[in-house]
């Protein structure tokens, strides 16, 4: 059942997301080498702690962090630890949201460390311009499958593949709400979207194969083919006016 | 920082560092945690809360009536190792 927010509470998801934001935005400082992922992982669980908020992956499914901190081959659900130490070269994703107020943020990005190839740097720039295809497909009337279709198009036409496995989804009072939002889609396909839905885009892309497979640890996602893989995500609101991107820091 | 009983909280500090726990009292600075293990029901652990970080996932009383039952409700918080 998908929830409609009120003006109230699009005004408590745009704190929720400021805060989203501002984590994000912390964990982007310290992507440098001889940095760790667990390191980065408390720094945005003080933050988001300072500001009177909860870190949302905390405990979600029993997740043991506040954020996934993926690396290179790692598509998603990366579990931050001491033993991973970044160095220059990696492409860093980090994916954190926070609640207050009642209401859920969760954005994420791809971050450089340090110098990275041409081959990275054009995954994470193509990455990034197809969160933003989809974004201005995210108004009212249109369809689900018109932002998964704007992004897949965007991404497949310059080579690379959209993971299937895992995909967007609404945000709201729950981190995951309904509906889901493929990062692939047919045009004019899918749930009407309506002034007050709020969702996370979130395309997951891979420089080989979209295929995609979970470590032991039941956390973990890997590419299958060993690849690099990189993450953006808004949470964005639908207005009557356009699509408003909620998770901004500012 | 606001906790309640049976939320499930997570230890920031200590030699529990890292573990899930079940809040059982909370009196504004103190909280008595337990994870049905090392630390029961009878033998609580004393935790600041600045030591503590909240999540937003809770037992029910009926998860929290026994050592045993708590255990089981925190495995899901523990499946990944």
């Amino acid at each position: 059942m998908i929830s409609v927010k009120t003006g109230r509470e699009l005004e408590a998801m745009r704190l929720a997301g400021k805060i989203s934001a501002r984590a994000l935005r912390l964990a982007g400082t310290m992507v440098e080498p001889g940095v760790s992922t667990f390191e980065i992982d408390k720094a945005i669980r003080k933050y988001i702690e300072s500001e009177g908020a909860t870190p949302n992956f905390l405990g979600y499914a029993g997740f043991p962090a506040s954020a996934c901190i993926s690396v290179n081959n790692v598509v998603i659900h990366g579990i931050p630890d001491h033993k991973t130490i970044l160095k220059a070269g990696d492409i860093v994703s980090v994916d954190v949201g926070a609640f207050i107020g009642g209401y859920n943020g969760d954005n994420a990005y791809t971050f450089a460390c340090g110098d990275v190839s041409e081959k990275a740097k054009n995954l994470l720039k193509a990455t990034e311009e197809s969160l933003y295809k989809g974004i201005a497909q995210a108004k009212a009337g249109n369809r689900i499958g018109d932002i998964g279709h704007a992004v897949q198009e965007y991404v497949e036409l310059r080579g690379y593949s959209v993971v299937r496995d895992y995909v967007g989804h609404g945000v709201g009072a729950k981190l995951h709400e309904d509906p889901s939002v493929p990062n692939y889609g047919t045009p004019g396909r899918g749930v009407r979207l309506v002034p007050g839905m709020t969702i996370a885009i979130e395309p997951m892309v891979n420089a080989g194969t979209y295929q995609v497979k979970t470590l032991q640890d039941g956390w973990t996602t890997v590419t299958a083919d060993g690849d690099l893989s990189a993450h953006f995500e808004h949470t964005v609101a639908i207005t009557p006016s356009g699509p408003v991107i909620l998770t901004l820091p500012d | 920082m606001d906790l309640k009983r049976g939320q499930v909280v997570f230890s920031n500090a200590g030699r529990d560092q890292g573990n899930f726990a079940v809040v059982l009292e909370y009196d504004g600075v103190y909280a008595q945690i337990c994870d049905g293990a090392r630390r029961t029901l009878e033998n609580p652990k004393r935790k600041k809360q600045i030591h503590l970080s909240k999540t937003l996932s809770f037992l029910s009383e009926e998860e929290m009536q026994n050592d045993r039952a708590i255990k089981k409700a925190l495995r899901r918080f523990y499946e990944h190792e």
